[in-house]
Formats: C-alpha cells, structure tokens, sequence
C-alpha cells in the first residue's frame, strides 16, 4: 500500500512541472503545438534540460533577427514625448537585452526598462 | 489546409531546425564562490585564454579594455548582467574636465589643482592624494580621448554642486549611454570579445599567487544563481576588476550604514552587488571607507531611480532655480553645496514622526530650458507646472506669501551677486523673475559608492597585508576605495571611471605575460 502511495506521489511531482510547461501564450499555442497534439518543448528548449532558459536564437528561428525586430518597432519619425521609447533598440542598451528578460513563456511578460522607468507598451502581449 | 496553416507548418518546420541552434549549456549545480578565491591550480587548464580580462563594462571596463587592446593585448569583456554598462549606461553621462576647450570658450580659468582642492575638500580630506591627483591630472587627455572614440560632448560647460567653478560636460543624450554606447561600436571593431550573462565565480591563482584566470559561470541569467554553466578563462597578462559599488546590494550595503534600509531608494542597476568586491577580499584586498555611501541629493520620491528628476534637478533646479521646505516656503541650504551637505540638509526634513516631508524645488522656463527631461517628467507627474508662484504653492500645499518673499530674496542675491542667506557660489545664478514654473519633491537615494579596495598608481589591487600588490590584478572605477574621500563631487565618477580605467588598461597591458594552457 505504502508503495502504491509512493508512486502515486512520485507521478504526481512529475507530473506537476509537465503541467507547468504546458501553460504557454496562447498566440503560440498553435505553432508550438505537435502533430501529437503536445508541446514541443524542444521548439525553444533545444535538446537542453527542462527548466533551461532558452537563448534569443530559438526566438529569431521565427521571428528574425533583433535588427528586424527593433524595426518593427521603431518609433515614427519626429515622434513626441506622447510615444514610448523602442523597446528593442535603447539608448543605454540598443539591441543587446536578450528577448527572455522581458517576454516569458510560462509567466507573465515584464518590461525590463520598468526598473527603472514607466512605459506603457499597451500592444505588448503579457 | 489554407494559406494560415501552410505558414504556420513552415514556420514550425524552420523552428524546428532552428532549435538545434539553440542548445543551451547544462546548468551547473556547484556554487564555487565561498572559497574558489584562494585556491592555487599549478596546473590550471582553461577553457579560453586571453591577455587580459576585464570584469564589468561600465565607464572603467571599457576604457580598460580598450586602452589594452590599443596598446597590443587581446581583450575578453564578461559582464554579469544581460545587458552592457551596468550603472554607467544609466546615469546623467556627465564629466568633470579640469581645463576643457569648453571652459576657455566662455572663458572659465581652471586647473587640475583647482579640481584636487575642490574634490579634497567635498572629501572632508579623506581621499587618497594619489589616485586623486592621477584622475585630475587624466581628464583632459581622456576628453579628447573619448570624443575621438565617438563621444559628443553638448556645446556649453556646467556648474555642479561642489565644484568651485563650472567644469562640468555633458553627452548631447543626457546619459552615460552617450559614452558606452560609442566605446562598445569601437570595442567591437577592435575585435575585443564581449560577453554578456557571464559572471565571475572566483580567481585562479598559479604557485606563486599570481592571478591567472578566473572561473565563469556563463549563461548567466541574472539574478539566478543556477543558471549557466562554469568555465575556466585564462589571463596571461592579468585581470582588470571594474566591477563597480554595491549601491543596490540591501544587505551589504546596511552592513556599512544600518540607516540605508529597503526604505530607501537607489538610482543603481539591481546588478550592483558585492560579490566582486568580496571575490577580492578573499584573495587579500583592502577594503577601503566601504561605510562611506553616497545619497543623491537631486532624486524625486516620487519615481523609481534615477528617473526623469535627477537630470532634472541637476540641470535645472540646483544651478537655476531654488529648494524649499514645503512647509515654510524658504530656503534651507546652499543648493550648490556637495552632494553629501546636500543629501543631509533635505534629510532633516521631518514630522515629529521622523516621517520625510519632502521639499520642493523648482525653477522656471527659463531655468528649465535645457532639461531634456522635462517633458517625460511632466508625462508621468513627476515634474509639475504652474503658471503662477501662488498656484506652485497651492499645488505642493506652500505657504504662499512666504514662497513669494522667499522668490524676491532669492532675485535681491542674484542681483547683488551674494547669496547672503546660505553662500552659494552664483556664478550662473539667474533671476526667478517670471513663469511658468516647474517644481519637483525631492529625497536622496542611494547611488555611489566611494569605498572599494585599495590600489596604487598602477591600477594594482593592493594586499592587507603586505601593502604590496597582489600579481595580475588589477582594478579601477567605483570598484576602488579612497579616490573621493567622504563625498564624490557630480560628474567625477565618469572621469575616474574613464582615466583610471585606462591607466589599469595601460599597466596590464605592460605587464609580463604567463604561459596558460588550454584543456
């Protein structure tokens, strides 16, 4: 009986980080999602151990490189105080921040510039 | 399947390949930092070898690294954190310069003895006479130095709190980045290796106690301990330590002065910790005046760090404009005295509770013209303008005839030239004759540290001990101790950062090389 305890604990603690990594943004539910209808942890984490931060290469394989993306992001020219500052090329850091210290997979995404400052990025998916 | 899925699958299958690429090391479980210091490795092999290492990337790890490389070494640059230039990227990017161009343009007589004297002084006479002669001494051949690496300087020269005269250059972006941003462009091309998320564990030591290397827990994800994997990097010709205070580190720094609780708090980066200044100890540096911490006397309550008041107050209220206790409306200390008599001066503005009343200071249009940061300070509330002195008072709740009289004194000292209430030196002193007017609440916070280890004239870190250096390491920046005394005066933490980083690039780069072996 006591090994059955036991066993039913040890696939219940497994089980929990699993279930943790199954919670993703829903804007990458599809595309991370397998034929088998799982997660692809591997889409991100490579061949690394769970828990692995991933490097900003898994994000480009997607969504190109941070050149491309401060531009995307840029700011209108002749821009006032009235629009934020592009988040992907700042003046103290220009393109360097890696991707993952402000957009989380599995928690919520924060603006690493907010340590300091306020910005608002309202389109930025949390 | 339509056209969204056909993208989605191609996408997917991309994604797939590209996660090959993106393999992450294994995380390593060993914290080695408790001893790792001390422990000699005659047989030491390396992962990667360089010349010279530096440790930090803020104003003194990246001259450091540059001046080495430019005098012939080849250059590894770790930084802890995800991003480059740790406090120096974030602050008002301002440099003292004892005899600019600028200075003579508007015809302001300096020199690098009149710098010493005012930086001896705001010190309460506590600097190191050396070190401080060698940054005075430094700053006018690290300007040019650093406009020929890409820096612009704004076409007109400041009076900071404390300095006798204005001495002060600013970058035209308001903020260090104006300097680190150019010297990483140029670090870069020079083929010095950069490394971000790549934290020093602890040194390696050869049989004769030199210091050959270090170890490295790359992949670093700031601030947990566990992430990354460790590495051995060797440094044949030494190890430049230009790891910057602990301004932000809670802990340590209430270790020095109990009063700098979690309730205050620091224009500095989270990354500004201890652990590189007590990696040194262990191998036998010398801390010095490490309770010696300084309070920004120009920060706001009512924002997260340095913000938009800092630069503010810096540009705008203290040279151009006045500080008031909020309940008086008057005046109550030389707004361009140091910033330690400044910083104690509002500290004393308390309720029976000991609870802080803040005071107001402010200035006008005219004050305000080139406070870049205005616009963002009224954005987010922290900057407020009245069009009136009577609607200034009824917005912070001021007595408003009181403010009144305190505004017409004020134009009387600025009229007469003497600031006959406190002393303050009023050679840019302007009258506050008309609005609108733009006030802030103002409350220090913790931002620089003088203390640090000890070193010589040759940027080496000098033994507790033996008072000698200890071989192959140096350090340079806020990393040190001694330089400013007991206050730092504005702008002379670029300057030191700047000449005392090159002069630790320089000596390294000269000294003799070692043999390493690669694993």
């Amino acid at each position: 009986m006591l090994k059955v305890l036991s066993t039913i604990c040890m696939l219940m603690l497994i089980a929990i980080p699993n279930a943790n990594a199954m919670k993703i943004k829903d804007y990458h539910q599809e595309i991370m999602t397998g034929d088998n209808g799982k997660v692809e942890c591997s889409a991100c984490h490579g061949d690394a151990k769970r828990k692995t931060i991933p490097e900003a290469s898994a994000c480009e394989s997607c969504h190109g490189s941070v050149e491309d993306i401060a531009e995307q992001t840029k700011r209108p020219a002749g821009a006032g105080h009235d629009v934020e500052p592009n988040p992907h090329d700042s003046l103290h850091y220009g393109t360097d921040l890696p991707c993952t210290y402000c957009h989380m997979e599995h928690k919520e995404s924060k603006v690493y510039c907010n340590q300091c400052h306020e910005f608002e990025y309202p389109d930025m998916k949390r | 399947m339509n056209d969204k899925e056909q993208v989605s699958l191609g996408r997917r299958q991309l994604l797939k390949g590209g996660a090959a690429m993106a393999v992450a090391g294994l995380g390593s479980s060993v914290a080695l930092s408790a001893n790792a210091a001390c422990v000699p490795q005659a047989d030491a092999k390396f992962d990667e070898v360089v010349d010279v290492i530096v440790v930090g990337s803020g104003f003194a790890g990246m001259s450091a690294a540059l001046q080495a490389r430019e005098n012939g070494s080849s250059v590894m640059i770790i930084d802890k954190m995800p991003v480059f230039g740790g406090n120096s990227t974030i602050n008002g990017g301002a440099m003292a310069v004892a005899g600019s161009p600028l200075q003579k343009k508007e015809g302001i007589e300096d020199s690098v003895d009149v710098m010493v004297a005012d930086m001896l002084e705001a010190g309460r006479g506590m600097n190191d006479v050396e070190m401080l002669k060698l940054v005075c001494n430094g700053t006018s051949e690290s300007c040019d130095w650093l406009i020929n690496h890409g820096v612009e300087w704004k076409p007109f020269v400041q009076h900071f709190g404390g300095h006798s005269i204005p001495r002060v250059l600013q970058t035209v972006q308001s903020s260090g980045a104006g300097i680190i941003r150019p010297l990483i462009k140029v670090a870069k091309k020079n083929g010095i290796e950069m490394r971000n998320q790549a934290k020093l564990e602890g040194f390696i030591k050869d049989e004769n106690g030199r210091v050959i290397g270090i170890d490295v827990r790359q992949g670093y994800y700031f601030p947990k301990e566990r992430t990354g994997k460790m590495i051995k990097i060797g440094a044949r010709k030494g190890v430049i330590m230009a790891t910057g205070g602990f301004g932000n580190d809670i802990e340590y720094r209430q270790m020095q002065q109990p009063e700098y609780t979690n309730q205050l708090d620091s224009t500095n980066h989270p990354g500004a910790t201890s652990e590189a200044l007590k990696q040194m100890m262990l191998l036998g540096a010398n801390p010095i005046h490490l309770d010696q911490i300084q309070l920004g006397p120009w920060a706001s309550p009512d924002e997260k760090g340095f913000g938009t008041a800092s630069q503010f107050n810096t540009i705008a209220t203290y040279p151009s404009g006045i500080v008031v206790d909020v309940r008086t409306g008057e005046r109550f200390f030389n707004e361009l005295a140091d910033r330690k008599a400044r910083a104690d001066a509002i500290m004393t503005r308390r309720d029976d509770q000991g609870n802080p009343v803040y005071p107001i200071g402010f200035t006008n249009a005219e004050g305000a013209k080139d406070a870049q940061t205005l616009d963002w300070g009224l954005k987010y509330n922290v900057i407020k303008k009245a069009d009136t002195l009577e609607e200034l008072a009824k917005i912070y709740n001021m007595p408003a005839k009181a403010l009144i009289a305190q505004v017409e004194r004020w134009n009387e000292s600025v009229t007469n030239g003497n600031d006959s209430e406190f002393g303050r030196p009023m050679q840019k002193a302007m009258l506050l004759d008309k609005g609108p007017w733009y006030g802030v609440r103002m409350w220090p916070k913790v931002h620089y540290c003088m203390g640090g280890v000890r070193v010589n004239t040759a940027s080496e870190v000098l033994h507790l001990v033996t008072n000698k250096p200890i071989p192959g390491l140096y350090a340079a920046g806020e990393a040190t101790g001694g330089i400013h005394g007991a206050s730092r005066l504005g702008a002379c933490a670029v300057a030191e950062g700047v000449v005392t980083g090159r002069n630790a690039g320089r000596h390294c780069a000269e000294n003799q090389a070692v043999t390493l072996k690669l694993a």
